[in-house]
């Protein structure tokens, strides 16, 4: 009787285990990575958090006026380049359009003569 | 049953070493499924240990002596209740249960982990899957609970006197969990090195994890605690022994852990620290667990004692050099982006709390080898006991407490100048107020009294960082001041949170100093009828009544207390004594008030009812107690998950105006903000 | 009042100085030097109203309780693992507490009934290695490495202080095109907290 739980519990396992190889090999799922969901980039949050938390310190009566302001106006600036870096990522990546992705490397290197470095690139 | 457990544990075994196994594979080859169907075994683990447990649990229930785990931590006589005890009694059981609350613990964290460390998930599998392989290959190889007794005894040996108390059911468990607890923090830190995710993704499963095996050392410890003072007998509730060592040493580091993650998630600095902090903390917890599994040092802990040290000892080594390993192998990419803007501020006071912390861990760590050097290089045997680490630790405790009412008071980035004198001034003012009234009063320790002045400042930094913002917040939205009071704590859980921990702290504190500067200690030697007297109590010890139970006997006294001739109170302090297991064990009466405890415990009970009392008085002691709950309440508080900032989950078009403009290369883009 | 505890020797008071606060060697202005000077001012208060308040050593005959208990705390109790024989009830530990009061009452200092009891039983038995010979590595090391980290810690913080600070400073170059983020950031940021909306002043600057 033991026994035959235990064994019914390890063909269990097994079948839970082997499910992903099955759905691999008929093609219902695909577990190909996503590489173009423009997720924010995780700094983002944390931006937004050094705003809040600066904010509830003014209101709090830490933070003098002009230094709030100051560094208030930075982190809106940082979080905006993160949101554009993201959004100039997407459409680097996301496009397979050849051209676009030219038009935009162009302009880039156009621009400044740098060349396009993705935020995701950041972690190298 | 017996089979049953071992056939399911067994399988855990393959499913844990498969989950490591298929998580590396899967990465290095690329290939989904696999990965896919490695995460499903640590979800179908928690299931399969389940079975394993409850068969151990039933062989308990069911007094199946034929499992020698089970004929030797139970009896016929044990009360069922105990069974819950009895299963971490021992060695194989509590390896068991380790494995189990692991096993639990990894799937739900992996379960939840947020989408920024979704890509380096299958490296943190990897990571916590070796550690529960190792507890798992230890159980079912050399500790099994399941192994079974060629012949089986009509009684087993019965559980541990000292195991039998209320305070067992959660010391033991609580530990065991925070300990193992820090493997999954540490296991998001070391995913995210090897995929190279260094930024600050992990920060938050990061500070969660640390927080939950935080929360539950604290309360290991302060059960362990109170179990020692009802239990042991002689009045006090740590002395520094080498196995709650080994448990106050993580906690420690997981403290420093705990504030400095903080850092990470809000200022993005302190990259490299926090994953020093937490390997630190795991290396900590896998040498607690060595000390408790089978360590040199003697200590009261020697319930578990066993030949596993060599193996727990090689394990720790493993913890120790692996993560510190991949540590410099990715040192590189850990720098921090930002700079610190200012020596005075939240961000420098928080590495200074957890050098401290550090210290003292540390401290604690070399009194606690310190017999070995000695052993080694003298040939001396040394005991380094409780008057060591008071005296090292002591002054170091005293820093942490007067930075714990400094370091509040100073904003993230830079101190105002002005602001921080003002804000200074009320908690001195309390300080000081509170030394001269106790030195008015005729305190007369030096060392007491400083104890007594830091609270007060800790307390005072507190309360009035509650105050102040609440009535700006009331000036600016006119609500009243509970209700802008909750808003603002509401608003920012973690730093509140934070403050209701401290202020248990400041509670503990008061228990610390209470008890071991101003208790009075006496022993008596009572006959029926007499009396005796300490402080402002008079004891009148009426009689012992004898109990006989098949296994042991019980001596349960009558003591009558008295203050100004007024009876306050009827005591049964009682004494057990077990002739087979040739152990006794006390259960102490205390009468325990906000102020002091009196705390009466029979150490000896002679022929014609005479016994010896021990008697003390043990100031704040009470406050002690109260503040564990207190700790959980703010950690739950810091824990209750945040309406994350933003950012929203809308598709990120680009406007016309900036799909041509040049994205500002991400070195410049960080040093923006 | 209250028993004599080991750890309320003088030195060790004194000790209770080194972990200076961080701010404590600050670099700039007299502000810092001012709150430096006022964290140490209260520690050294403290300190001083400690050292004032020592209570005299009390007078040990017959014997003095508390002594007698202070030294009960110093001493293991050789058969039980662990413990002092303040804590054990075994009959050895009664045996020696006894010892330790007899003695006390012959006139014996704290320092002849530890030397006895370190003759008979070696120095294991002592609940804390003592101060000299080899045994002072077992004192020094806390002593020296704790302020060496400390002092670590401050260089650190120094360290990361110095490295150029462009965080405030204004990004130079075009960013005309980070007015629609900008925008962004602005609307969730009033999605998120309406509460907490940040007032977004001087937005023309970026």
């Amino acid at each position: 009787m033991e026994f035959v739980v235990g064994a019914a519990l390890a063909i269990f396992s097994a079948v839970v285990l082997a499910y992903p190889f099955l759905t691999a090999r008929s093609g219902v799922e695909s577990h190909a990575p996503v590489l173009d969901s423009p997720v924010p980039p995780p700094e983002l949050a944390s931006v937004y958090q050094a705003i809040r938390d600066l904010t509830w310190e003014r209101q709090a009566g830490d933070l003098p006026e002009d230094l709030y302001q100051q560094q208030l106006d930075a982190y809106r600036r940082q979080a905006a380049l993160l949101l554009r870096d993201a959004a100039v990522y997407s459409a680097v990546v996301g496009e397979s359009d050849e051209a676009l992705e030219q038009e935009v490397a162009t302009e880039l290197a156009a621009r400044g003569g740098q060349t396009p470095q993705s935020s995701q690139d950041t972690v190298a | 049953m017996a089979e049953m457990g071992a056939i399911a544990l067994w399988i855990s075994l393959a499913l844990s070493s498969y989950a490591l196994l298929g998580s590396v594979l899967g990465q290095v080859r690329h290939s989904p499924p696999l990965v896919e169907s490695a995460r499903r075994a640590t979800f179908l683990l928690p299931l399969v240990l389940l079975v394993a447990t409850l068969s151990l649990v039933g062989a308990f229930i069911s007094r199946d002596f034929s499992v020698a785990y089970v004929a030797r931590h139970s009896s016929l006589a044990m009360p069922k209740i105990y069974t819950w005890v009895a299963f971490y009694a021992g060695n194989e059981g509590s390896l068991l249960f380790i494995a189990m609350v692991l096993a639990a613990m990894a799937a739900l964290a992996l379960w939840l982990a947020p989408a920024k460390v979704r890509d380096t998930l299958p490296w943190t599998t990897a990571a916590l899957m070796l550690v529960l392989t190792f507890f798992l290959a230890v159980t079912a190889v050399m500790a099994n609970p399941f192994a079974q007794l060629p012949l089986v005894p009509p009684d087993g040996d019965g559980i541990n006197p000292l195991l039998t108390h209320v305070g067992m059911f959660f010391h033991p468990p609580a530990l065991m969990t925070g300990l193992v607890a820090i493997a999954i923090p540490t296991s998001f830190a070391i995913g995210s090195m090897i995929g190279g995710k260094t930024r600050d993704e992990w920060a938050d499963a990061g500070r969660v994890w640390g927080l939950v095996a935080w929360v539950l050392l604290a309360c290991g410890l302060l059960l362990g605690s109170w179990w020692a003072y009802t239990i042991l007998g002689w009045g006090g509730f740590w002395f520094w022994d080498p196995v709650e060592n080994a448990a106050l040493m993580p906690w420690l580091a997981l403290t420093a852990f705990i504030h400095s993650i903080m850092v990470q998630k809000r200022r993005s600095m302190f990259r490299m620290w926090n994953i020093v902090l937490i390997n630190v903390a795991f290396g900590l917890a896998l040498y607690g667990m060595f000390m408790n599994r089978g360590g040199p040092v003697p200590s009261v802990h020697s319930f578990g004692a066993s030949t596993l040290g060599w193996v727990f000892l090689l394990f720790l080594g493993v913890g120790v050099v692996v993560p510190f390993g991949i540590f410099f192998w990715r040192f590189p990419l850990l720098k921090s982006d930002r700079n610190l803007d200012s020596m005075l501020s939240r961000e420098a006071s928080f590495l200074m709390n957890n050098l401290l912390l550090l210290s003292i861990a540390f401290v604690t760590l070399w009194g606690t080898v310190y017999p070995l050097i000695s052993r080694l290089f003298k040939g001396q045997e040394i005991t380094v006991a409780r008057p060591y680490y008071d005296q090292v630790n002591g002054p170091l405790m005293l820093a942490l407490v007067f930075l714990m009412g400094v370091g509040p008071l100073l904003p993230w980035r830079r101190a105002s100048l002005r602001g921080l004198r003002e804000r200074l001034l009320l908690p001195v003012a309390a300080s000081v107020t509170v030394l001269a009234l106790l030195a008015v009063l005729g305190v007369r320790e030096g060392y007491a009294l400083l104890g007594f002045g830091l609270c007060a400042l800790v307390a005072a930094s507190i309360l009035q960082e509650c105050w102040r913002p609440t009535r700006v917040r009331r000036r600016a939205t006119g609500e009243g001041y509970a209700t802008a009071f909750l808003r603002l704590a509401w608003s920012n859980r973690p730093r509140y949170g934070g403050y209701l921990v401290h202020l248990a702290v400041v509670m503990m504190a008061l228990g610390v100093l209470g008890g071991s500067f101003f208790h009075l200690q006496r022993d008596v030697l009572l006959a029926p009828g007499q009396s005796t007297e300490l402080g402002n109590y008079r004891l009148l010890y009426l009689s012992t009544e004898e109990v006989q139970y098949s296994d042991r006997t019980e001596y349960v006294s009558t003591v009558e207390v008295y203050r100004n001739d007024r009876l306050l109170e009827t005591l049964h302090p009682w004494r057990v004594s077990y002739p087979a297991a040739g152990m006794a064990s006390t259960r102490a009466a205390i009468r325990s008030t906000p102020v002091e405890d009196l705390y009466v415990v029979p150490s000896e009970n002679q022929a014609g009812g005479t016994v010896v009392m021990r008697i003390l008085i043990n100031p704040l002691v009470w406050w002690m107690w109260v503040a564990g709950p207190v700790v959980v309440m703010g950690t739950l508080v810091a824990l209750w998950p945040q309406r994350q900032a933003v950012p929203s989950r809308q598709p990120l078009s680009v406007p016309p105006a900036a799909a041509s403009i040049n994205p500002a290369r991400p070195r410049d883009v960080r040093e923006a903000g | 009042m209250a028993g004599v505890l080991p750890f309320r020797q003088h030195s060790f008071l004194c000790r209770v100085k080194s972990p200076s606060p961080p701010f404590a060697k600050g670099g700039e202005g007299g502000f810092r030097h001012s709150i430096a000077a006022l964290s140490c001012l209260l520690l050294l208060s403290l300190l001083a109203l400690a050292a004032v308040t020592q209570r005299p050593a009390q007078a040990q005959t017959p014997h003095d309780e508390a002594e007698a208990q202070a030294i009960d705390r110093m001493l293991m109790c050789p058969v039980c693992p662990g413990e002092t024989i303040d804590q054990s009830q075994v009959e050895l530990a009664r045996q020696m507490r006894l010892r330790v009061r007899e003695m006390l009452a012959q006139g014996a200092g704290r320092q002849q009934v530890l030397d006895f009891f370190v003759a008979r039983y070696g120095v294991e038995i002592l609940a804390a290695p003592p101060k000299s010979g080899f045994n002072l590595v077992a004192w020094i090391f806390p002593a020296l490495a704790v302020p060496l980290a400390l002092a670590g810690g401050l260089l650190a913080l120094r360290a990361m202080r110095r490295r150029p600070a462009a965080e405030l400073a204004p990004v130079p170059g075009p960013d005309v095109g980070l007015d629609p983020f900008l925008a962004r950031v602005d609307q969730e940021l009033t999605v998120a907290a309406p509460s907490d909306v940040p007032r977004t002043g001087s937005s023309a600057d970026g």
